[in-house]
């Protein structure tokens, strides 16, 4: 059985998704599991030490990890508090779920099968904000899977007409097999479809509502006016 | 075609590196030479007369062991700022990297006969780049850009790829062209930043609170499901080829 070593793409205290890893064969070789794209490649030991030392991915404590695991699931601890606080808190396996470092809590699985959990939580989470129009419960969802048609089509449904001209472009972005001239009409499509045939409402309306995302996380103009001026570095 | 650098973050946290992200593609800071990781790094700038320190920059290719946010750099940049060319990775020619083990002593006599000015100059690198490009790839340009393996590469670089191959170290920079810079790209010429999953969701609300989606640059976002590293994705390579905008 391999061993997990390090993930790739540091995971982050606000966010959910998906972390390919970085994954220690025992045979002197190491490979990367989680990226569909390109041939996989093993890697030297010396090759996957230096990835580690220069911080490309993030070293964990050594797992054993079964081969089909492709992927960690990733949940923030400060989404996860943010997001247990709404009406649509993430339906968690705590028994298959690791912390890590106070940064958030990981399980490994097959990219399929992490995926398919997401997606239906955001799934089911979009569905209930086009019937309650729960801002800071869609603005939420923007840290799981924003390029979800329903999420975008939640984020946009919460939005008031002020901030949907700024908010048209991200959408834009984010819905990459929609053109962009057809995207907000496509977001209204499913709009009109998810409210047609969902009625989700209760049981999740009556659990209590958290504090705002703004009072939980400073928001990212503290943090640059906080932020030591950073050397900015070349490639050597 | 285009111009790569891998960003890496002073800070890897996703929240400050993505500010400081920001804040090169809105001309708030300026990219700057990244300190040497090894003595060796300078040893070898000092060898090809990289002074001041050069911000590195790929032709062509976004390299995710460099760094994990792609930046697509117009050929702008080295018009006002070239400082030199190697024919491969410098770095890792002067330290024998890899395939470029095969260049044993004689590395750093290597280096000068693959750089410039021995290789091209400001002037002609352009042209040199494009003719190699027409006479080693297949497929031409897009061959280079998706990485594929040169053939009739003279020597000593033909050598490096055939000892990569045989030890099973193949790696593109053995074949890829670096260009220094004398300073990072004025914030007009980023024209795309490619982001991890993660990042882009920092980035994005950076965004919003700032006002909205930027319109200076691309920025392309790199899933696990279904598309992988977003320096891999289509897109991107397109991107680099300078075909779309």
């Amino acid at each position: 059985m391999s061993v997990l070593r390090a993930f790739f793409n540091p995971p982050s205290a606000d966010a959910a998704g998906l972390l390919p890893l970085l994954v220690d064969n025992e045979d002197g070789s190491y490979s990367v599991r989680g990226f569909e794209v390109g041939a996989p490649r093993r890697l030297t030991r010396i090759e996957a030490k230096r990835l580690i030392e220069d911080e490309h991915v993030l070293q964990v404590p050594p797992m054993k990890v079964p081969d089909s695991a492709e992927c960690a699931g990733w949940l923030g601890v400060e989404l996860q508090r943010r997001i247990s606080a709404s009406a649509m808190a993430p339906p968690l396996r705590h028994d298959q779920m690791a912390p890590l470092d106070g940064l958030g809590s990981f399980w490994l699985g097959s990219t399929a099968d992490v995926y398919a959990w997401l997606q239906q939580w955001a799934s089911a989470a979009a569905t209930f904000v086009l019937n309650s129009k729960d801002r800071r419960l869609a603005d939420l969802l923007l840290w799981v899977l924003p390029g979800l048609p329903i999420v975008c089509a939640a984020r946009w449904y919460a939005a008031d007409n002020t901030e949907r001209p700024r908010l048209l472009p991200l959408l834009r972005r984010r819905m990459i097999e929609t053109e962009p001239e057809n995207v907000q009409s496509e977001l209204e499509r499913l709009i009109r479809k998810s409210r047609g045939e969902s009625g989700l409402t209760a049981p999740f309306l009556s659990m209590p509502r958290g504090r705002s995302e703004r009072e939980l996380a400073p928001p990212a103009s503290e943090v640059i006016a906080s932020a030591a001026q950073p050397v900015l570095r070349s490639e050597a | 075609m285009r111009l790569g650098h891998a960003y890496r973050p002073e800070n890897p946290e996703p929240r400050v590196c993505m500010v400081e992200v920001y804040q090169l593609i809105v001309g708030e800071r300026k990219l700057e030479a990244r300190p040497p990781e090894r003595p060796e790094v300078l040893e070898c700038e000092e060898l090809l007369g990289a002074d001041p320190r050069p911000v590195y920059a790929f032709v062509g290719d976004l390299h995710p062991k460099l760094g994990r946010v792609g930046l697509v750099v117009a050929r702008e940049w080295s018009s006002a700022a070239f400082q030199g060319a190697t024919l491969c990775d410098s770095g890792g020619l002067f330290m024998c990297i890899g395939g470029f083990e095969a260049a044993g002593e004689q590395a750093r006599k290597h280096l000068c006969e693959l750089s410039s000015p021995s290789a091209c100059t400001k002037e002609t690198w352009e042209a040199d780049f494009a003719q190699e490009v027409a006479e080693c790839y297949k497929n031409g340009a897009r061959g280079y850009v998706y990485g594929d393996e040169p053939t009739g590469l003279p020597s000593p670089r033909g050598e490096y790829i055939e000892f990569a191959r045989s030890n099973n170290v193949t790696d593109r920079r053995l074949w890829t062209w670096e260009l220094r810079m004398s300073e990072g790209p004025g914030h007009q010429n980023y024209v795309a930043v490619a982001l991890t999953d993660i990042d882009s969701k920092h980035f994005e609300a950076l965004e919003s609170e700032r006002g909205g989606a930027l319109d200076a640059a691309t920025v392309i976002v790199g899933d696990v499901t279904p598309n992988g590293h977003p320096f891999l994705l289509p897109r991107l390579r397109e991107l680099l080829l300078g075909e779309v905008s």
